[in-house]
Parts: structure tokens; sequence; C-alpha cells
């Protein structure tokens, strides 16, 4: 539940900035002029704020679409990422999101209209296909019910061989993507995970049975779908469990209609990880992360390895190993 | 700690009574007073009364201003600001926590935050430097509020900082018919506001906390140490502990002869240790 509504005060009458207002009645409205007074304020703790995050609704100014790390990449030559929302209602322990913002409020940028228009501009300068990749600071489909967003881009995609955007999601919630017939440039990717790893650290995301239920129904509908086993986690006996993982996986899913498979394994920059574990200083979980050097931190070789191999030789069987990705550079601090 | 700053003694008054709390009497230039979760100081009226009472009560405490990005080493007390507001229309003795500050003379403004569910409406505050008697919009009107919070801004996180306002006058109620009694009265109508508050900041403020079974070696009796040593061997052993709390530290680094020698046995066992994930989170 929203208790508090941060809005630019350019953004009051913004009409989808009204209709959010007006969905949460009973939520406090506090005006400023920007959203970083707020998001950007000195001296705040993510942990505190994540018990009862506030929505900031604002403005983005400036540029919206940045340049993906090309180790992100999933094929294409030409990567780019947009954030229309900052934070997400899912509590992941290890989520890098921790690291990187001061703040867990949630902040959507509503001119949702100049992102597309940065979008066109972009993809005007490219010849060859670009991808575009949304979820990268919040999640795609989490924050859908209240912001409307994929719903109002589905309407925007015109199906074409020159792009293509990623949703990625730890939402089972597809209602309004089935609302739309299956569209050939909007790739819906889950992150997924045993559901051992779901119940200890993914609070508030849907279960993997239900992530695969919702992968199948888009896939079975003729919807590009991915799949992101990232981050892969070592815990004892983890051996086992990631392989009744894969098995449930492959019940599930036509892995060889599958567009994309990316692997990673737990990682951080370490400027993030210590803000992590400052605030979380009982998790066990960043216990067997180590500072790698180079601004890094994550498992030893050994263990990276052996996740790593696992996974690649289970998905090897399925499918051709140009589709298969690993992702294992740390996530980058934002270029912003 | 819970610290309460009020900037009248008859807005302390109720309080000090309310939580039994005793006055500090050796040597203390200010009026302090205190229980053992919760202290109160009197500011006396003014931005600059009410941040240097903070300042001072923070003082009490041996804490200094620790880096304001930094949250591993930021304080965890918790600041409320109790005291009497005009506003233009609300009711005589309504009660409103601050979600916005304006600083009257500048113009800037600080955001508060409200991280917990509440009754309590809340409205915008504006700090001035004299009685407000126009209210020329709905914002409340103090004379603390923003010195206040940019002051305990220094030393907590903004969800531990918290402002209550009690409506004192308003167009029909002119400032000058206030006295003591009467201040006194509303915030003792208000008690159940200040009670609600201080316990919703006492429970955002529970802080993970170590296991009772985790000690501290005191690494540098043992070999010569470096600061950058004991700092390695601290944190392995912290880790080591979380991973596995039946793990006996000080015998696996016994046979060591240095320093060196502990990280490296402490790094080996910590990469042969694997994180367990208990039946149920």
């Amino acid at each position: 539940m929203i208790e508090t509504i941060y809005v630019e005060t350019e953004m009051l009458r913004h009409p989808r900035a009204e209709r959010i207002i007006d969905k949460y009645k009973r939520a406090r409205v506090v005006e400023c002029e920007h959203y970083g007074e707020v998001f950007n304020r000195k001296g705040q703790n993510f942990r505190i704020q994540k018990q009862a995050p506030a929505l900031i609704l604002a403005k983005k100014q400036g540029r919206k679409l940045y340049e993906a790390p090309q180790d992100h990449a999933i094929g294409a030559q030409h990567n780019y990422y947009f954030s229309h929302l900052l934070n997400c209602p899912f509590d992941c322990r290890y989520c890098f999101l921790q690291g990187k913002f001061d703040s867990a409020n949630y902040v959507l940028f509503v001119n949702y209209e100049d992102f597309w228009e940065d979008i066109e501009n972009k993809l005007s300068l490219h010849a060859e296909p670009v991808h575009i990749f949304s979820g990268y600071d919040c999640d795609s489909l989490a924050f859908e019910p209240i912001t409307g967003f994929v719903e109002w881009l589905l309407g925007q995609l015109v199906p074409s061989t020159s792009y293509l955007l990623e949703l990625r999601t730890k939402s089972a919630q597809i209602r309004q993507i089935l609302r739309f017939p299956p569209n050939k440039s909007c790739l819906v990717a889950y992150s997924i995970a045993p559901q051992a790893i779901i119940d200890h650290f993914e609070h508030g995301t849907s279960s993997l049975i239900e992530r695969l239920t919702a992968l199948a129904q888009l896939q079975t509908l003729g919807w590009p779908i991915g799949l992101r086993v990232d981050p892969l986690i070592e815990f004892e006996g983890c051996e086992q469990v990631y392989h009744e993982f894969f098995k449930l996986i492959e019940q599930h899913i036509n892995l060889p209609k599958v567009h994309s498979i990316t692997l990673g394994t737990m990682r951080f920059p370490t400027s993030y990880l210590k803000k992590i574990r400052g605030l979380y200083p009982t998790e066990p979980l960043f216990a067997s992360v180590n500072t790698l050097g180079a601004g890094t931190a994550g498992y030893p070789d050994e263990v990276v390895n052996g996740l790593l191999g696992n996974a690649k030789r289970f998905f090897l069987r399925h499918l051709d190993p140009a589709r298969i990705f690993i992702q294992n550079s740390e996530d980058k601090e934002s270029e912003r | 700690m819970l610290n309460i700053v009020t900037a009248l003694n008859s807005e302390a008054q109720p309080i000090i009574e309310h939580f039994s709390l005793a006055r500090l009497q050796t040597g203390h230039p200010m009026r302090v007073f205190t229980n053992d979760d919760i202290r109160l100081i009197v500011s006396g009226i003014g931005n600059v009364r009410s941040a240097a009472s903070v300042g001072y009560l923070a003082g009490l405490d041996g804490l200094l201003p620790g880096s304001p990005n930094d949250d591993s080493s930021r304080q965890h007390n918790a600041w409320i600001n109790v005291g009497i507001a005009g506003h233009s229309h609300a009711e005589i003795g309504a009660c409103f926590t601050a979600d916005k500050i304006i600083d009257g003379r500048s113009g800037d403004t600080a955001y508060p935050s409200i991280p917990y569910a509440t009754e309590i409406p809340s409205a915008c505050l504006c700090t001035v430097e004299r009685p407000e008697v126009n209210y020329p919009d709905s914002s409340l009107y103090d004379m603390e509020g923003y010195g206040f919070f940019l002051a305990a801004q220094r030393f907590s996180s903004v969800e531990l900082i918290s402002l209550l306002k009690v409506v004192s006058d308003n167009r029909d109620n002119h400032v000058n018919q206030i006295n003591k009694g009467f201040v006194r009265r509303l915030i003792e109508n208000a008690i159940r506001e200040v009670e609600f508050t201080l316990n919703a900041l006492r429970s955002l403020n529970a802080e993970p906390a170590l296991s009772a079974e985790h000690v501290v070696i005191p690494w540098e009796n043992m070999w010569r140490t470096t600061h950058s040593q004991k700092q390695i061997l601290h944190d392995m052993h912290h880790r080591l502990f979380l991973l596995n709390k039946g793990i006996d530290v000080a015998l696996l680094v016994s046979n060591c002869q240095t320093a060196h020698e502990a990280i490296a046995a402490l790094n080996k066992k910590l990469t042969n240790t694997q994180l367990r994930l208990s039946p149920t989170p």
C-alpha cells in the first residue's frame, strides 16, 4: 500500500499522475520541485524505506535511453536500456538496486511519450537490429496495475525485424500483455530461480511454477520469451536443487523455441556490496562473496565455473549455443 | 534511543510526566530529561536553539556525524520534535505530522519521511522567524522545525526523524491568546499521538543485530597485526560466523604464527564453507 505520493509540481496536472493519485485516495500527496529532492536526499536508509516505500511521480528530463553494456547483449550489436521506473515492489535480498540507490522509494516517470520518442530516434540511427531493455532499474511488470506502462508501450510497438524490446520480470501478472496479439518485437523475459531461492531471497515475487506457467502461456500464444537464470547461487546441496529446477523448466517450456537464455552468478560492484552488507549485517547470503579486484565482488572462479558450467550443459542439450549468453560481469554503475 | 526536542517547558512537561523522565542533574547547561530509552531536551524558541539542542543531545551519546551516505556508520537514534504550530483554519488541538518543511526565510525545503502507516494527518510545515499571524496558505507555521530537521539529519537517517505539531492558533484564535497552561493542555491531549509516533520510530529502528554468540576476537593480542589485517580478520570471522555459527575460529587459527597465516587459514575455510538454506525461511 502506498502511504505517500510525492509529485513534481510540473506533473501535478498530468493525466497519468492524476489517475494514479486518484487510485490511492488515502495516500498523502506531497508536492516537490524535482524528484531528486526526495529520492536523492542525503542520509536515507534503504532497508527502513523498503518497509513502506513512497511513490514519486516525476518527469524524466534529458536522455531517456542509455547504451547497455556490451556484455549484457543477447545477440544484437546495438543495445540500449531505459528506466521509466526506479525501484521495484519486490524485495530480493541480492538485488543490486539496494546498493545503487540510496532510496527504496519508487520513482515513476510519467512522460511515457518522451521515452518512445527517444527510442524511435535511436532506432532511426541504426541499419542493424537494435535491442532495447526495460526492467534494468525495476521489474517491467510488477507495477503494471499502477503504471499501465507496458499496456501503453505495447500500443506503440509495431512488429518489426529492426528492433526487439525486452520486458524483464519476476511477476506472473501478464493480464495486460494478453490483451494484445503476440508481438515479435516484444520479448518477455523471466528471471527464474529454484523455489528454495525464491522462498529465501526473492520476497514478494511470483513462485517458480507461476512464472513458468506464464512463460508457457506466452510462448504458446506466439510471444518471444527469454529465460534469465541469474543469479545462480551456491549453497549446500545446490547441485540437486538446480538439477530439479532444470527438469521443471524442461517440463514447462519448449526450450528449442526460446529466444535467449542468459546465465550469471551472484556478483556485485564492491561499493554496492559494501552498502548492502551494511543494510543487512546478519544476512549469510553475502558471506561467501569475495572481493575480486577491479571493483567487483563475486564467487571464486571454481564456484563460478561450476555453477555456470552445470547450467550451460543443461541448456545446450536443448538449444543452439548462439542463444545462450553468459553475463557474468558485475552490473555496471549507471552511466547517468 | 528516542530523542525528543521541544521548544517550551510547557510543551515538555506533559511528556516528561507521561514517560516518567527524570532531569539530568550534573552540570548540564540545558534542561535534559531521560529514562532508559527516551531523552528530552527543552531547546528554547527558534531554529538555531533547536538545532543546537539536537547537537547537544547527540553529543551526550558521544556521536559524531557519520559520512552522510554511509549507511553502515550512520547512527540509528530516532528524533522527534514535538510542539505547537499555527494554521489558517485547522481546529485548535489538531495534530499533524510534517511531510514537507519550508524554511520561511530562504524558501529552502526538506522532506521528512513517514515510512509507517499512521492515522495522524500530515501537512507542510513552514518555519518562520516570528509568529505568523496572517497564515497565507494552508501550511502549519512554527519556529523550530526546519532547524531541528537539518540538525537531526546530521546524526540519523531521515526515516527516523519526525515532527509532530499541535495546532495552537488559527485565524479565529489569535496567537496572543496562547499561555503556558493552554500549551500544556494541548500537548497533554496529544500524548497518544506522541506515544504512537515514538513507537513507530522505535519499531522502524529495529536494527538486525548480531547474535550474542558472535564474540569479538582481540586479534591484535594474538600477533603483531596492522589495522588493515585486523579489519580483514574481523570481516572473515564475521562471514564465517554467518555461514556456520558452530565454527570455532579461534581454534582454526591456533597454529598460525602470523596474522598473514591466519588470514590465509580463514580464507581457505571460507572458500570451503557453503551457505546453508534453512528448511523454511
